[in-house]
């Protein structure tokens, strides 16, 4: 008799539990939250600029939601295995992906993927890089950037350009050529790992990256970079003339870093995580972090406007598709 | 340079930097010889952890990590025939048969001492003449490297065994395996059958993991009812004195030893190409050289030597472009790379003028790690074959497990997971039907790098094959290539023909 109340009892105390849990989620989670480790995925190997700028990150946002962010590197085809683990994930806030937007855009167009930015939350964009450079080897024999527009418009095709055909940099060419009114021969060469020993070893004439990839071999004079592809010059290498100044406006390219939640994440929980962005971009020990590491200042679009940030970026990229799918 | 490199010591001999490099050694060799665990995993393990310390303190404990995973992988390969890392596939070959002759000690000490002394050379190397190769490196590029790669798959012949046929084969179904995913460069899906996993293609170590260590489980496990399995336990440990190998053994091995040090180092000057090449090609290159082919595999020290000299010479080669151009040359040395640019460092020719106390601390860290290395798997030499020696029932289940734990840990994907039991299945297929893994595993890394550097070649030169013929250093190695090929299709007539005389 005795069991059996008890057992009665316990049956009641479940289920109030149950109810409490399922009535309830959204609230008690969300104002919790995080309540254990966030999972921030970084869908390429351990080493390269995302994963520099995730881990950035993760130093500092532990400090501002008081929890941790751990890092998970799950790399291949290009970003979307990571973007697909993501979107088959549990939208509780303590899963997410911080990826390039450039690159989920390219995959796209060249049909490695279907994913974009609407299948998620995009919660912020917490980095941009502007500071893309057309550069060359100090053997492939241009004095600056008119003498290299000169030379190029000569003589369509002749000169080659050290890009990574799945990413970025190539969309960066493809800009540069359609604005520039030249024409180059672009060679995959993946990553700037490649890039750098092919400039200076005189393998490829030119090669487009961030100028802090090419930073000591710039300073070391093996390395000339040519134009910037922003609006204005970088106040941290002056010196480097901008396509807008060159007259060819149009070809200005930047990258956005986003940080995505699965579609259906709690608006309470993606506000949250959005505010802990911008208060890492306030943070002046970020700010030179990242300015040490690439020469980029610190950039923010919160939940609402990155929306919008994203859509400009695929209405822009969209235009070169052609070019883009070429090889 | 002396000068430097005392006082890059005086920077390293702190307590704390010397307990930081024993630690990171001890970690490596036991991720090491953990089929499934690997250096790399260890450095990714260990990166955050890193940046609480200095620079130089943190890039020692990631550089000993490194030092003591690639040989710590030569342990399990020795005594229980499993590679535990990809550097040490070739080590099993003929380290396995020395343990079954009851010489698993003598095994242990060649791999050990000469682990020492490739990672020894590679790092004297790397310190006197690191620019210089370094610029010659920059001599090779697409062109090159397919060439390279097309000689290297020649090499296939040497590892086939018995039957070219069948290693020729096993090759041709490595490179087959190779094309799942996406290609280079365009990103063309192919062979997923509509599966976004398989998108991004095989990974090479839940392939290697399921066909040297799951495969090597399943066969064990087929016998272990039948016969009683005593292969470890009869190393005598009782009359071995230093390493177990003589003072005229080892002056038998030098030639090998340099040899087979320079190919190591060469292969991890080159981006792109790692240890899981270089102890292949230096086993193949020291069975083509040695006056008694016939005896690899049989369970020589020769094969060991080539091997673990060859793998640990990778490390102070792969350090040459990261340090001197900031060219990462593996996936562990790109780590390394995210290491110091998180402590505000970029590798790179202005570092050694910039911070030359940092560079020559990591020297002299590095050559710390190595005697470390050399000093706990010495005395820790008995305690291993212990260890080992627990009854395969008991110990391959735990060794199954960490297979899959691993390969999950290594990109964080179930689905790698699944691929090692697969390629598990497929390894015992490949035993059961005699088939030679190793040219597998060769076609797997390299069929993927003929094709991408033939593309991106073709990109050079607008779709023209002549340059990779007329580029002075494509066309030697296409030479070589030819030249192998016809030396090793007239052996083969010739042994054909002989065999048939005798019978």
């Amino acid at each position: 008799m005795k069991n059996n109340m008890f057992r009665r009892l316990s049956f009641w105390i479940a289920g109030i539990l149950v109810a409490g849990v399922c009535l309830f989620p959204a609230v008690s989670e969300a104002a919790d939250w995080p309540t254990r480790p966030i999972e921030l995925i970084v869908p390429y190997r351990a080493g390269g600029d995302t994963d520099f700028h995730a881990r950035t990150y993760a130093k500092y946002l532990g400090k501002v939601l008081g929890g941790t962010v751990t890092i998970i590197n799950m790399e291949g085809a290009a970003g979307s295995v990571a973007m697909q683990h993501l979107a088959a994930s549990r939208p509780d806030g303590y899963r997410m992906v911080f990826n390039q937007d450039a690159n989920m855009f390219t995959n796209k167009i060249q049909g490695g993927s279907d994913m974009d930015h609407n299948n998620f939350v995009i919660a912020a964009i917490g980095v941009r890089d502007d500071t893309s450079v057309l550069v060359a080897g100090k053997g492939a024999g241009f004095a600056n950037a008119q003498d290299f527009l000169t030379k190029a418009r000569a003589e369509p095709g002749k000169y080659s350009v050290a890009t990574n055909i799945a990413g970025f940099s190539f969309f960066v060419v493809c800009k540069l050529e359609a604005f520039g009114k030249f024409s180059l021969n672009p060679v995959d060469y993946g990553g700037a790992a490649a890039m750098i020993p092919a400039l200076l070893g005189n393998k490829v004439s030119l090669a487009v990256n961030s100028y802090g990839v090419f930073k000591q071999h710039i300073d070391n004079g093996d390395i000339i970079p040519l134009m910037l592809c922003a609006e204005k010059r970088n106040p941290n290498f002056p010196n480097v003339p901008t396509v807008s100044e060159l007259g060819m406006p149009g070809a200005v390219s930047s990258r956005g870093y986003f940080f995505a939640f699965p579609k259906g994440t709690d608006q309470a929980i993606v506000k949250k995580f959005s505010d802990a962005v911008a208060a890492v971009q306030k943070d002046p020990a970020y700010a030179d972090d990242i300015r040490k590491a690439y020469y980029l200042a610190p950039f923010y679009r919160d939940a609402a406007t990155a929306k919008k940030y994203m859509d400009d970026i695929w209405t822009d990229m969209v235009k070169y598709q052609d070019a883009m799918r070429k090889n | 340079m002396l000068a430097s490199l005392f006082a890059g010591s005086i920077e390293v001999l702190h307590p704390m930097c010397l307990f930081l490099i024993m630690t990171g050694v001890a970690v490596g060799i036991v991720f090491g010889s953990i089929p499934g665990l690997t250096a790399t995993m260890a450095i990714a393990l260990f990166l955050p952890v890193s940046y609480q310390f200095s620079p130089l303190e943190g890039i020692a404990l990631l550089i000993s990590l490194y030092i003591g995973g690639v040989s710590g992988g030569l342990l399990s390969a020795i005594l229980l025939n499993m590679p535990g890392t990809p550097s040490s596939v070739a080590t099993c070959f003929d380290g396995y048969p020395l343990t079954q002759r009851g010489e698993g000690f003598k095994a242990l000490g060649v791999g050990v001492f000469f682990s020492f002394m490739g990672t020894l050379i590679s790092i004297l190397v790397m310190i006197f003449v690191a620019p210089g190769l370094a610029k010659m490196a920059l001599n090779f590029g697409h062109f090159e490297y397919f060439s390279i790669a097309v000689f290297a798959l020649t090499l296939i012949a040497s590892l086939a065994g018995k039957s070219l046929i069948k290693g020729l084969l096993a090759g041709a179904f490595g490179m087959a395996c190779a094309t799942v995913g996406m290609a280079p460069i365009d990103g063309v899906i192919r062979f997923t059958f509509g599966s976004q996993q398989l998108s991004a293609g095989l990974d090479l170590l839940p392939v290697l993991i399921g066909m040297f260590a799951l495969s090597e489980i399943m066969s064990s496990a087929e016998t272990s009812r039948i016969e009683d399995d005593t292969s470890i336990q009869n190393i005598d440990l009782k009359n071995v004195k230093g390493f177990g190998f003589s003072i005229a053994e080892f002056k038998s091995q030098i030639t090998n030893m340099f040899r087979s040090a320079a190919i190591g180092i060469g292969i991890g000057i080159l981006p792109g190409i790692g240890g899981s090449t270089s102890n292949l090609v230096a086993y193949s290159v020291a069975k083509n050289q040695s006056k008694t082919p016939e005896k690899f595999g049989t369970g020589i020290i020769d094969g060991v030597v080539a091997t673990e000299t060859a793998n640990n010479a990778t490390v102070g080669g792969a350090m040459i472009p990261l340090l001197t151009l900031g060219i990462p040359g593996d996936m562990t040395t790109a780590m390394l790379l995210g290491g110091l640019m998180i402590h505000g460092l970029t590798p790179g020719p202005l570092l050694f003028v910039e911070q030359p106390l940092f560079v020559s601390g990591v020297f002299v860290a590095m050559i710390l790690a190595n005697c470390a290395m050399l000093f706990q798997e010495f005395f820790g030499l008995r305690f291993f074959i212990r260890m080992l020696q627990t009854p395969k029932h008991i110990l391959l289940p735990i060794i199954f497990v960490l297979c899959v734990v691993g390969a999950f840990g290594l990109n964080s994907r179930m689905f790698d997971s699944i691929i090692v039991v697969a390629f598990g299945c497929v390894g015992y297929l490949f035993l059961k039907l005699k088939l030679p893994v190793a040219p597998f595993i060769m076609g797997f890394i390299l069929g993927p790098m003929v094709e991408i550097y033939l593309r991106r070649g073709l990109m050079q030169s607008k779709g023209d094959y002549l340059p990779f013929l007329t580029e002075p250093i494509s066309g030697a190695f296409l030479l070589i290539t030819l030249v192998s090929v016809i030396l090793t299709v007239r052996k083969n007539i010739r042994s054909a023909h002989g065999g048939a005389g005798t019978q």
